[in-house]
């Protein structure tokens, strides 16, 4: 009896994830059907399963770089996969075969035997440039979903693997990726904090600012290209805004005091932050486009850190009116204020989940030291997703299903991220003699390659 | 015998008496050194000497933990600092504001922007013009001491007065 429901409910599920792979040779269908796939990574269950076969090169030519290339594909493409929580990615040790070229290589009843849904092959060349055939195949369906030629300079290698990954997730899923997303953080590997870049996984490190002075608190617009940040380079700490793209710089906000914990509104055109020129920590809103600047809390206490909600009408934000931090909602236009966090006696650096908007990171010390914690919008169901050091800034993934936060548990403030359940805690920046703090995400980027 | 002693004691008489008349004639005649009128002098009138202006110094005031209230040892040193800026009434100063390592560096920045301002104001409260005083908080990114105990940390939660003119 219970072999029978456990059957039923694997057929169930095998099923759904068949039909997912099945319909992506149309892809408005497989938007349509978008939500089976968030449900796949809701219930963490029904993923599908990919085998990721070794590329091939096209030339003669098969030195150490070849090799090394090789295995940079495949390791990339697999670890954005397995991130992105809608796959299983196949073990290479029981792979029936390795050496495909075209569709008339596979053999699809082998993989079909072991339940492995696509299969990832495809071939490269190599010089000062890199070219990437790749093809994935459903296996149940026997047809080709995705036949793609890619190109770049041969050190974007990395990059070109991100963009096959969410090429990879867009036409199994219909979801756009977060595989080609940067991080925006804080490093004081300079020997002054100042604003760097990485791709979402830690790799290529770039630094950002070049201002010599506390340069703090990084934001992405929405658009992806102007990152805000709050610098004393002029003295006091007033808000500029760069360009990470040609680095042309902008100064926002300059008031007496502080311009700083500065948040985009999803629609771009505002800006939510805490100033003190009135001689009391209060959040503002400023229209980046008329300059405009209306006040938001006006309570003699500190106000700070907004973040806003994905439809744009809600502030939460960290107000100490009670004492101690502690994290409120309020509607943008100033009315229905509520607190929502009860535990602890220090809450701080909301972050609102992007997408469906029904949770809110945030930082709580409830052990002595800070945890990465989650929160209904209603106050309801507060989770702490980490035990260990110091946890803070959690900033949502723009799919909302990854936080990545700074977290002291190795000695000195890294970079980490976790999923939104608490699983897969991974360390993506190093460094013993300096600190990286501060990330934030960048939304969903698509790069372009030369 | 008696008749010897007598004299002898009638002989040293006359002796003494021609001597001392030879000493008489041979006395010799000073005219005594003009007398030099002195320089007359004026006393000035006793003042008080002027005291030694003390060299502008102001001292930094301390903090409770996630607190910007002064607490009455920092009162006490506003007070100072204050009549030290009243004898400098040129002085400009930036009141810097500072928090320990604890809590976020986002909501430190905030409070240490509000013990600055709860320096400035009691400095204003006491009689210095507002617009001798700036004010700045660098939150948690200037620390004296960099230990992560509470014997750095109290050093850490402060008000800086940083003299500018």
């Amino acid at each position: 009896m219970e072999k029978k429901v456990l059957c039923i409910i694997y057929l169930v599920v095998l099923s759904c994830t068949y039909i997912c792979v099945d319909v992506v040779d149309n892809n408005d269908l497989c938007a349509q059907t978008g939500d089976v796939y968030v449900g796949i990574r809701d219930r963490g269950i029904g993923k599908i399963r990919i085998a990721i076969l070794p590329f091939y090169p096209k030339g003669s030519k098969w030195g150490s770089e070849e090799v090394e290339t090789r295995e940079s594909l495949s390791r990339t493409i697999s670890s954005d996969l397995d991130f992105s929580l809608f796959f299983d990615i196949f073990d290479t040790a029981f792979f029936p075969q390795k050496d495909v070229h075209r569709k008339e290589d596979i053999n699809f009843f082998a993989w079909s035997q072991l339940d492995v849904n696509a299969v990832l092959f495809g071939s490269f060349e190599l010089d000062d440039r890199i070219k990437i055939e790749a093809n994935l195949f459903s296996i149940n369906s026997a047809k080709p979903v995705l036949k793609e030629d890619y190109e770049a300079s041969a050190v974007q290698t990395r990059r070109l693997a991100h963009r096959i990954s969410d090429d990879i997730i867009k036409v199994l899923t219909g979801d756009e990726g977060i595989c080609q997303t940067q991080i925006a953080f804080v490093s004081n590997r300079s020997g002054v904090k100042e604003i760097f870049i990485c791709d979402y996984d830690g790799y290529g490190i770039r630094q950002l600012t070049k201002n010599n002075s506390i340069t703090i608190y990084p934001d992405w617009s929405p658009t992806g290209f102007n990152i805000s940040y709050t610098s004393y380079k002029h003295g006091n700490p007033d808000l500029f805004m760069v360009d990470w793209t040609n680095n042309k710089e902008v100064k926002l906000s300059d008031f007496d005091g502080l311009n700083t914990t500065a948040a985009w509104s999803p629609d771009g055109k505002k800006i939510a932050y805490t100033l003190t020129k009135e001689g009391n920590s209060d959040i503002y809103i400023l229209d980046t486009r008329s300059g405009r600047l209306e006040k938001l809390t006006f309570d003699p206490s500190i106000d700070c850190s907004p973040t806003w909600s994905p439809t744009g009408d809600k502030i939460a934000f960290t107000s100490d009116r009670s004492g101690s931090p502690q994290i409120y909602t309020i509607d943008a236009v100033g009315t229905n204020l509520r607190r929502l966090t009860f535990l602890g006696n220090y809450n701080d650096l909301p972050n609102w989940r992007p997408g469906k908007g029904d949770l809110i990171a945030y930082s709580s010390r409830v052990r002595g030291q800070f945890d990465v914690c989650t929160i209904d919008v209603n106050g309801e169901n507060p989770i702490c997703l980490t035990s260990i050091g110091n946890n803070e800034r959690p900033y949502w993934s723009p799919d909302g299903y990854h936080i990545v936060f700074a977290s002291d548990r190795s000695g000195n403030y890294q970079l980490y991220t976790v999923d939104w359940t608490g699983d897969n805690i991974n360390q993506i920046t190093f460094g013993y003699s300096s600190s990286n703090t501060d990330p934030t995400w960048s939304p969903r980027m698509r790069w372009k390659f030369e | 015998m008696r008749r010897w002693w007598v004299s002898l004691l009638f002989l040293s008489l006359a002796g003494l008496i021609v001597f001392s008349g030879c000493a008489k004639k041979e006395q010799i005649e000073v005219t005594p050194p003009p007398v030099v009128e002195p320089e007359p002098v004026y006393e000035e009138p006793y003042v008080e000497p002027e005291p030694e202006p003390e060299p502008l110094e102001l001292k930094t005031i301390h903090f409770d933990y996630d607190k910007y209230n002064l607490k009455s040892e920092a009162t006490s040193i506003l007070n100072k600092n204050a009549e030290m800026l009243m004898n400098y009434p040129d002085a400009r100063i930036k009141i810097e504001g500072h928090c320990d390592e604890r809590g976020t560096n986002q909501y430190n920045l905030s409070l240490g922007q509000k013990r600055a301002d709860a320096a400035k104001s009691f400095l204003i409260n006491y009689g210095i013009s507002a617009d001798r005083i700036s004010t700045i908080s660098y939150g948690e990114e200037r620390p004296v001491c960099n230990g992560h105990d509470e014997s750095c940390w109290w050093r850490n939660r402060r008000a800086e007065f940083v003299i500018i003119e």
